[in-house]
């Protein structure tokens, strides 16, 4: 047994919590290659009838658990009914090998095609996992987790998968595991549930089974400890106390999204993206198509502002029919706004068929663009878009050369927009596809956020309501101190909205205030969430 | 046969949340008679309604992918090219 009293890894999540470690017993094994006894014929109905079992077994988890872990479940049940998986089991069963040969070969011919890769990669331990469920039925082995029937829980394991991690009951508080990153299934899964996780943690399957244990995701470290002293701040679920200090609005890009959008709390649209429709053609689409969709998104959006996004598209999301020839850097490049000086068709067809669909839906509509670099490109904008008769002009701040002149923007533009995502890639000069300098966009850089706390002085004392439709938003912590800096309204994916109300209509705007000085303290984007953390009332 | 090069836009590439869509869809659109392949090339397509074929294609963001449907009723053709694209830039 080892010595280690703490363990590090990877942190999932927010929150520091204190249970009970229980190690989950080790996976079943796959025997090795046999030839069949029965017959190819008695080893097909052996093997379809176990994938049918495992099929039910699955079905039936994820009927009973949460929307993420049901969609990660309902992927596998995909790759398990796939027609080609029994096709090569069947080349294999025909060749004389028996069922649970049969279904590891075949499932080897796809994991062999599918490794080596980065993303495509990590689809080959759910795949391997898929192909052992049915093998643990077919050799009669039990794969299951009987968990405490009383809590708190820390579930300790080398790897977890979805399916074991939808049967998670109440009592799981916390989980540690050997293996994993912070993109897989077990980080995602354990972040929609706020359930505080270290992944990727060497040494975790020496940690004692029944001994007490503190996980700090904020850290990413364990430690061994008998009682639940000194947590510290726990950030799991808030109670509303009264209206949210930010209003939150919805992210779409069609019309289906608007219509799921609706079932949600979100206060109208804070960004339509409506390159989608463009992105399928070979020719620009016609004034009426566009009139047609955006009536459509109008109708099905829920109350509140609706905000659409004119053009956001460049030779990275190419449309051929524009005319932007191959360029060494398109995020650098002629992109969003810039388009209008290519081709003057394609944005006053988008504003005709906007204002078209103002009339006919009844509902008055917002727009906004992106990639807005010049003082002289935002009046020129809003200029365009008043003379089509839509009242309500904003622009995305995404480029670093328009927050320093957002003064001259009064009585120009009604509100301006942050991209998140394209401001930290601008500002910092890195970029967002490369995973070598992801830490410096991570949206708690102290740059960021001081970035942000100036944008919204700057458009107050210019009249300008300031919003935030990038992924900064849906982080619910982030949003309370966005709110304390000034932004009135956040956009996000709609699953994420009910948890940003949560925590926004958790606090009052001077205890927000409170939370954004204290990040605006930090150093470096741990310490900033920290003492933002340490900021939030209980 | 109807067919038409759309590109993956889709963060992870022609994976995850896109291929579970197209997925689905080949087989909505199989009850109805009409077959959907896609793959890089004329030659190396492979039947949408297997999420392993697809994903063995490895298809990353960014790239085009040529998407044929088998049927001669245009309109259709256009309304499911949209739907194909909607599911490949899917996040």
């Amino acid at each position: 047994m080892s010595e280690l009293k703490s363990f590090t890894g990877i942190g999932v999540g927010d929150g520091v919590t204190w249970g009970q470690t229980y190690v989950l017993a080790p996976r079943p094994t796959a025997p090795g290659d046999a030839k069949s006894v029965l017959g190819a014929q008695a080893e097909t109905k052996r093997l379809q009838e176990a994938i049918a079992f495992v099929v039910e077994q699955m079905k039936l988890t994820a009927s009973k658990t949460d929307e993420t872990t049901a969609q990660i479940l309902h992927a596998f049940l995909a790759m398990l009914e796939d027609p080609a998986l029994l096709e090569e089991a069947t080349l294999h069963l025909n060749e004389g090998w028996d069922a649970q040969t049969s279904i590891q070969k075949a499932m080897n011919s796809f994991t062999e095609l599918l490794a080596g890769d980065d993303v495509f990669g990590e689809r080959v331990s759910d795949l391997e996992e898929l192909s052992l469920r049915v093998v643990a039925k077919l050799t009669g082995q039990d794969w299951s987790m009987s968990l405490p029937a009383t809590g708190p829980i820390i579930v300790i394991a080398q790897d977890l998968s979805p399916a074991e991690t939808a049967l998670f009951t109440d009592v799981v508080v916390g989980v540690i595991t050997e293996r994993g990153g912070p993109t897989s299934h077990t980080a995602i899964i354990c972040r929609q549930r706020n359930i505080p996780a270290l992944v990727a943690v060497s040494g975790a399957m020496e940690i004692p089974n029944n001994a007490g244990i503190i996980v700090d995701s904020n850290k990413g470290l364990a430690t061994l400890a008998n009682e639940p002293a000194n947590l510290g701040n726990q950030v799991t679920k808030r109670t509303r106390i009264g209206a949210p200090v930010a209003l939150v609005k919805g992210n779409v890009g069609s019309v289906q999204d608007a219509i799921n959008l609706a079932a949600t709390e979100a206060n109208g649209i804070g960004l339509m993206r409506t390159e989608l429709l463009f992105l399928s053609r070979s020719s620009a689409p016609t004034l009426e198509e566009q009139t047609e969709l955006y009536t459509a998104v109008l109708k099905e959006a829920p109350a509140g502002e609706v905000i659409f996004r004119t053009l956001d598209a460049g030779s990275d999301k190419p449309l051929p029919y524009l005319g932007i020839g191959k360029e060494e850097n398109p995020s650098l490049g002629v992109r969003g706004y810039r388009i209008h000086s290519l081709d003057q068709n394609i944005l006053n067809t988008q504003l005709s068929a906007l204002a078209l669909a103002q009339d006919k839906s009844g509902r008055p509509v917002s727009v906004m663009a992106p990639m807005i670099a010049t003082v002289e490109e935002a009046v020129a904008f809003a200029t365009l878009v008043r003379s089509h008769g839509i009242k309500t002009v904003g622009v995305m701040v995404e480029t670093p050369s328009i927050c320093v002149v957002l003064d001259q923007l009064k009585g120009i533009v009604d509100f301006v927009s942050i991209g998140t995502n394209d401001l930290s890639q601008y500002l910092f000069a890195a970029d967002r596809q490369n995973s070598g300098v992801a830490a410096l966009l991570n949206p708690w850089q102290p740059a960021l956020i001081k970035t942000i706390a100036r944008i919204c002085e700057d458009a107050r004392a210019a009249n300008i309501k300031v919003g935030v439709c990038g992924e900064a938003a849906a982080d619910p912590l982030l949003a309370i101190v966005l709110a304390g800096l000034g932004v009135e309204s956040l956009s996000m994916a709609g699953p994420a909205v009910s948890k940003a109300l949560d925590y926004l209509a958790s606090v009052t705007l001077d205890q927000a205030k409170a939370v954004a000085q204290a990040a605006l303290s930090g150093k470096n984007p741990a310490e900033a969430k920290e003492l933002a953390l340490a900021a939030l009332p209980n | 046969m109807i067919s038409r090069e759309l590109t993956v836009t889709a963060k992870v590439g022609l994976h995850a949340r896109p291929v579970a869509l197209i997925a689905k869809l080949a087989t909505e659109l199989a009850a109805q008679g009409i077959s959907i392949r896609i793959g890089r090339t004329a030659d190396q397509l492979v039947a949408a309604n297997s999420s392993l074929r697809m994903l063995t294609l490895k298809i990353t963001s960014g790239e085009k992918v040529l998407v044929e449907l088998g049927t001669d009723d245009a309109l259709r053709a256009e309304a499911l090219f949209i739907e194909v694209a909607e599911a490949l830039a899917a996040d």
